[in-house]
């Protein structure tokens, strides 16, 4: 119940509707009310509206509610003194169409036209969630609140909102001059830190973002002031603080009962003020509401409708962000690199969606603390375990089933959250026919995450985290493989002073992978293949915010690289597998950025941040060195090297330059540009277009030189509607320095001399992308077109044989046209339709040009790379999201999700192939998802 | 067929067939040799649920002209004739690439001396008997239109004797392997090619046949029923059928400490027709330097294997070949300097514990009176006569043409030379 006579200065919006089918938008606040009549002096020359409401609330105590479009035109000129409020209004709207009502609690409502019954109940406005229709007795006037969460914050905390909180010493009077106010935001719920909030005040526009551990530092004048916060998705929410001297101000958002879920993409919360551009951030809601071949909420499939992202295709693991590699996105997940994030080789992501909070993908503006890939940061935050007591989740789904715990280990101060899924597909396999070569095939994955969160004080919190992925199948081969992540990290999370707090991490990442024939036939060659990098890093980030036009960050991150580039093993006694074991490879990574945040006025500010990375590839390795000018080649070898342990073979160095800035040009139009420059000291070997579970990694060397990128950007960004619809222009140039090709039939497993494989490509990359998103109301949601375009280039003269004559030809993933839209529709608070419509143009093939006979069969002469496309794709999922009840009290709750994906049921070609069978040469395509799939997912919440 | 290679890549491979095998697991089995067609096949795959589409594809390519000279054969090593063919690479779209006619070719050893081969059909050119004992040679090639092309210098590799053609029977059919091994270790890399041969067996004998006649009354056409001649039914009976292997497989020792190789040749699918009878199957062993191997393998790799989510590039093929006239002219081929080795074995019936099975209709007797005969001439053949009784006239029996004559059933009624018994 909000009780107007409670001292508050809250703004909200109120839709009525009147029974006259004139729907009045009401605009109304609260001020001091004193119930006494008064008499006051006024004296008003040409004001709007706006001011005269104000000063009338500040003199009377009433309070006003109208629809300030209605109230545009308006101009009051009157000078009375010692007069009633109806005095005034009476003159103010003298032979004027616009009326007034005021009721027993001192509420003025002003109205064009149709005049409000001041007869109305009370109970009207003192409880907005009650109101339903209320039909007046004299007057045909009733009041309908047609959709009060667009109007009422959904979060809304009216009493901490209308509390004034004291920060900083108490002093008699209000001193002058500044003091810094600096704490964090939470989830009152669950006790966890909102990342990515905007925390400000409106006059003057001061504000700052709470950074990853939800802490915000912020100078602001003594005294009075409104603190806004305003969270990705969710309506801006206010508290009055009397700020005295610097001081801590923590701030608990309340949580919702469970509402419907938006579809919401929030580009680093607010798209026109922040100075980054190519910046997409997506919370977990929004990724739930996508549908998706399962029904299981993925990660990767909805940062695949961004845009300017890419794939290859539907079974695909990696992702291409502006005419990138699949090796260049930096994929974090609770600050530890990923190197692997798909199960079954791309047809699920790796991360649980229940345990994910948001994503945000860096496409442009990588802030200086990223760093080692080219082209994205993806970086995927966890959710914290619930501070104050235990729940939890499930889901059922067709193919994987999940469960999270969390609650607190020590209340307040210890929470852990533990989540796995896992699929029960060797059941499925089992329950096919006898005859089916699939029966006995196997195919399993799960994963496994731990978080556990200690706040020693509000200074101090650590966290922890462990996260484990593995893959076993067999696919109905002789063959098995299986793929596993690792990682595991210790956060620490300090706040030196209010200026100055930062984040300590040491962690261990790993993947590995390993293939083994299991044939019975060939016992003699049975092997067992086996490739593993590990990494440890320490990274370090500090913020300080030195005044409220200076942010600095600034940092040192490292990394040690042991890499176990290959082992090929005899499998069983009778194996004539001569062992085989690559050398191992070693790295050290170091990087030093700062960067500054510089709001220079409140409408242009800039960032700008170097980071100064160093590579040193170090030994016991042992290292060819070739004649110069001559192709890499084994007969090239002038000499070859053997580095001690810890023996630097190669180093390389050099800046990154991270620059961006924002000019805003009005309340809702802005223009940001950037550049960014980058470094890649680690490449993927892969020679097939999507990444293969037997794709490896390998480390710069004396001869395998660092990938470098840079990209220039500018971006237009213009909001309508007062924010509820956003778009946005970016146009983008790259290019691409020593990317990695491969010759000819190059072999990239057990190669102890990978680098005459080879061959270093330049790459160049430009697009435009177009973006519109709607983040409220009933129908909700984006659509994104791109033109883009992405081409290599071999012109290695050592190369030997240059692919397409050393001309640019189009990547494989250069997909000019494409289109989509995600749209959710709200039938009712239980019930949403949401759908997602994909156009793209069909990406690049090489084709054969013609026919020889060999070998007893025609077979297929392939001509230029690149040179054809497979057939546009087109896609259309729906899925209708269930709600069971919201009551509050219940012990779970749960919801449904049915739809079906790929409802046209069309056949996009995924790739194609040409092979010979029966002497002669037939063409395929080959379609992943050939009908419309149906899928159903059951969750529950408890 | 697939084939298991015994090298790191091979694990790539074999998954690359293994998804390819998820995407069209048909609701029939589908097998990679099937010749099943370009129709459309469309199936619920993979744990049910994904369903994956194999379409028929024809790009509308409009690719210049090629023309590039193709080289195929081996320089054969032990005693015995060279055979070389000569081809062009043709249109995708248009149905072939012709022959290479009217090229001078000609075998350049180490020492120089040179043995000239001779076109004996369009594009196949063949030496004389020659006992070659150079280390290494070359192939020379000029062509009608004054191209010169030639090989790198090949080096001599010896072909190890095949040890032995196994078989093993699975409750599924039936699997046969070759097995071979160098003491020396020097042949790390080997092709292979079949040719199988079974007999087939029709299941009733035709004594009699339908013969067509002019009625000297009213001259115009009748059938009759007439016995054969004694052994032509015999030609009916026995028929045989074969089928040479027309893709690539490869095997390699390189990663074995030593050389020996079990490579599973073919599958024989339970009740198939191959093993009604007698079975029999000569396997021909080359063994090749790495370069060839390398070769043939990426040939494998771009034109049989291609199909997978983990699509390669095709890449460039290169050869032992170069034009000297044009060095950027692009020639495809592989000539090894190797010779080859055979092994045939016989698998019966009874050894392989087959069961196959001809369905026919039980034979009928029609009365052998034309206009009856030739309601049943296009459909039936007849087997014998039975004689008039007291109480019933004469009879003809008669069965289905695919159970009497087996001919019918896409066999030769030739029997191979090798064939016992």
């Amino acid at each position: 119940m909000m009780k107007l006579q409670n001292k508050s200065i809250t703004r909200s919006h109120l839709k009525v509707g009147v029974s006259t089918l004139i729907i009045l938008l009401l605009t109304f606040r609260v001020s001091y009310s004193q119930q006494q009549p008064l008499n006051m002096d006024v004296d008003f020359k040409s004001v709007k509206i706006d001011e005269f409401v104000q000063e009338l609330e500040k003199k009377s105590g009433y309070h006003f509610y109208y629809n300030q479009s209605h109230f545009d035109s308006l101009r009051i000129t009157i000078n009375l003194k010692g007069s009633t409020i109806r005095e005034i209004l009476n003159e103010a709207f003298k032979n004027s169409k616009y009326q007034y009502a005021i009721d027993s609690e001192s509420n003025i409502f002003l109205t064009l036209n149709t005049k409000i019954d001041e007869r109305l109940p009370l109970s009207l406005f003192g409880n907005f969630s009650d109101v339903s229709k209320v039909a007046s007795k004299s007057n045909s006037v009733s009041i309908t609140t047609l959709d009060n969460e667009r109007v009422i914050p959904k979060q809304i905390d009216t009493k901490a909102e209308e509390k004034v909180y004291e920060v900083g010493l108490r002093t008699p009077s209000i001193l002058p001059g500044k003091a810094t106010i600096s704490g964090y935001l939470r989830e009152g719920k669950s006790g966890e830190p909102v990342v990515g909030a905007s925390i400000f005040i409106m006059k003057p526009r001061l504000g700052v973002v709470t950074n990853e551990n939800g802490y915000y530092s912020l100078q602001l004048p003594k005294g009075q002031q409104t603190l806004m916060v305003r969270v990705a998705g969710q309506r801006e929410i206010s508290r009055q603080i009397i700020l005295y001297s610097d001081g801590t101000f923590n701030i608990d958002l309340k949580s919702q009962v469970i509402s419907l879920k938006e579809v919401v993409v929030t580009r680093k919360s607010d798209n026109l003020a922040a100075t980054q551009m190519g910046v997409n951030k997506i919370n977990i809601q929004s990724i739930k509401n996508v549908p998706t071949v399962f029904g299981e909420a993925d990660i990767l499939k909805v940062v695949l409708t961004l845009p300017g992202v890419k794939s290859v295709g539907e079974a695909s693991g990696g992702f291409n962000v502006r005419g990138g590699a699949t090796d260049q996105n930096l994929i974090l997940f609770n600050d530890a690199t990923i190197y692997n994030p798909s199960h079954f080789f791309g047809f699920f992501s790796a991360f649980n969606p229940d345990l994910v909070k948001d994503v945000e993908l860096y496409k442009s503006s990588i802030p200086a603390k990223y760093g080692g890939r080219l082209s994205s940061v993806l970086n995927i935050s966890g959710r914290e375990g619930n501070k104050k007591k235990f729940t939890g989740t499930a889901g059922i789904g067709l193919l994987t089933s999940r469960l999270n715990i969390e609650g607190p280990l020590n209340k307040d101060k210890t929470s852990f959250l533990l989540g796995g899924r896992t699929t029960y597909s060797d059941l499925i396999f089992g329950l096919m026919p006898k005859k089916s070569v699939y029966r006995n095939s196997k195919a399993s994955f799960y994963d496994v995450n731990l978080l556990i969160n200690h706040k020693f004080n509000e200074k101090n919190s650590v966290s922890l985290m462990g996260y484990v992925s593995d893959d076993q199948s067999d696919l109905g081969t002789d063959t098995s493989y299986s793929y596993a992540n690792q990682n595991a990290s210790i956060k620490w999370q300090h706040v030196f002073n209010k200026k100055l707090n930062g984040n300590f991490v040491i962690g261990y990442d790993g993947y590995k992978y390993n293939t083994e024939s299991n044939s019975e036939y060939d016992t003699l060659g049975a092997y067992n293949l086996g490739f593993d990098i590990n990494q440890v890093n320490f990274k370090s980030g500090l913020t300080y915010y030195l005044n409220p036009k200076h942010t600095v960050d600034f940092g040192l991150n490292s990394i040690y690289y042991k890499l176990h580039p290959g082992s090929y093993l005899p499998k069983g006694r009778s194996s004539l597998v001569t062992p085989d074991v690559l050398e191992g490879e070693q790295a050290l990574e170091n990087a030093l950025y700062i960067s500054d945040n510089y709001e220079m006025s409140p409408s242009l500010s800039f960032t700008f941040g170097v980071r100064y990375s160093h590579f040193s590839n170090l030994g016991p390795k042992t290292i060819n060195s070739y004649a110069p000018g001559l192709p890499k080649e084994e007969n090239n070898i002038l000499d070859s090297t053997a580095y001690r342990n810890g023996q630097v073979s190669k180093t390389y160095q050099g800046p990154e330059i991270r620059f961006s800035a924002r000019y805003v040009v009005n309340k809702s139009l802005s223009i940001k540009a950037g550049y960014n420059s980058l470094r890649q000291y680690i490449h993927l070997l892969s020679n097939t277009t999507a990444i293969s579970p037997t794709d490896t990694w390998k480390l710069s060397d004396p001869n395998i030189r660092p990938q470098q990128g840079n990209q220039i950007s500018l971006g237009l960004y213009k909001n309508f509607d007062s924010n509820a619809l956003e778009t946005s222009v970016e146009v983008y140039f790259k290019r691409i320095k020593n990317y990695l090709d491969y010759k000819s039939g190059a072999q990239l497993i057990m190669n102890h001399t990978i680098e005459t494989d080879v061959i270093n490509t330049q790459g160049k990359a430009y697009g435009a992308e177009f973006f519109i998103k709607k983040t409220a109301g009933k129908l909700n949601g984006w659509a994104s077109y791109t033109y883009s375009r992405t081409f290599l280039k071999m012109d290695d003269p050592n190369a030997g044989e240059l692919i397409n004559g050393g001309e640019y030809y189009p990547a494989n993933f250069d997909k000019p046209h494409d289109f989509t839209v995600i749209g959710n529709y709200k039938l009712s608070h239980r019930l949403s339709f949401s759908s997602n419509i994909t156009y793209s143009t069909g990406r690049p093939i090489t084709v054969p040009i013609g026919l020889f006979t060999y070998s007893g069969s025609l077979r297929a002469l392939y001509g230029d790379r690149n040179s054809y496309r497979v057939p546009d794709y087109f896609r259309t999922d729906l899925s209708l999201n269930i709600d069971g009840n919201h009551k509050v009290n219940q012990v779970a709750h749960n919801s449904w999700t049915v739809g079906v994906y790929n409802l046209t049921g069309r056949k996009n070609p995924y790739s194609t192939f040409f092979t010979s069978q029966g002497g002669v040469v037939k063409g395929y395509k080959l379609s992943i998802f050939g009908t419309a799939i149906p899928f159903v997912n059951y969750n529950l919440r408890f | 067929m697939l084939a298991v290679i015994a090298e790191p890549e091979g694990a790539a491979k074999n998954l690359f067939i293994g998804l390819d095998r998820y995407y069209n697991m048909c609701g029939v089995k589908y097998t990679w040799a099937s010749n099943t067609s370009s129709i459309l096949v469309c199936c619920i795959c993979m744990w049910g649920v994904i369903a994956g589409c194999r379409d028929a594809f024809e790009p509308m390519i409009n690719a210049p002209a090629t023309g590039y000279l193709v080289i195929e054969g081996f320089i054969n090593s032990s005693v015995g004739r060279t055979t070389i063919q000569l081809s062009r690479t043709g249109q995708f779209a248009q149905n072939g690439p012709g022959p290479e006619a009217r090229a001078s070719v000609e075998i350049i050893g180490e020492k120089s001396n040179s043995y000239a081969l001779k076109e004996k059909q369009p594009g196949i050119y063949e030496s004389d008997l020659l006992n070659l004992t150079d280390q290494s040679c070359r192939l020379k090639i000029k062509t009608f239109d004054g191209k010169v092309y030639q090989s790198d210098l090949i080096s001599r590799v010896e072909t190890p004797e095949i040890d032995s053609v196994s078989w093993r029977r699975t409750s599924d059919g039936l699997r046969i392997s070759v097995n071979t091994h160098d003491d020396s270790n020097r042949s790390k890399y080997y092709k292979w090619t079949f040719e199988e041969t079974w007999e087939v067996r029709s299941v009733f004998t035709s004594l009699y046949k339908f013969v067509t006649k002019i009625d000297p009354v009213t001259k115009k056409p009748i059938i009759e029923a007439v016995e054969r001649q004694p052994g032509e039914e015999k030609l009916l009976f026995f028929c045989w059928k074969s089928n040479v292997f027309d893709g690539l497989m490869l095997g390699s020792t390189a990663k074995l400490s030593r050389s020996v190789i079990t490579q599973p040749v073919t599958f024989i699918p339970a009740e198939s027709e191959q093993l009604g009878v007698l079975y029999s199957i000569e396997v021909e062993q080359i063994a090749l330097d790495e370069k060839g191997y390398e070769f043939f393998n990426k040939l494998k790799t771009d034109t049989e294997l291609s199909g997978s989510i983990f699509n390669r590039q095709p890449t460039e093929l290169k050869g032992n070949f170069q034009c000297i006239t044009n060095p950027a002219e692009s020639v495809i081929g592989y000539v090894g300097f190797s010779s080859k080795k055979r092994k045939r074995i016989f698998i019966s019936e009874v050894e392989a514990q087959w069961n196959y099975a001809v369905l026919c209709e039980i034979p009928f007797t029609i009365l052998p009176v034309s206009d009856t005969l030739k309601k049943y001439s296009d459909r039936y053949t007849p087997l014998y006569m039975e004689p008039e009784t007291q109480t019933t006239p004469q009879l003809l029996f008669v069965a289905g043409k695919r159970c009497v004559d087996c001919t019918s059933r896409n066999a030769s009624n030739v029997r191979p030379v090798f064939w016992p018994n």
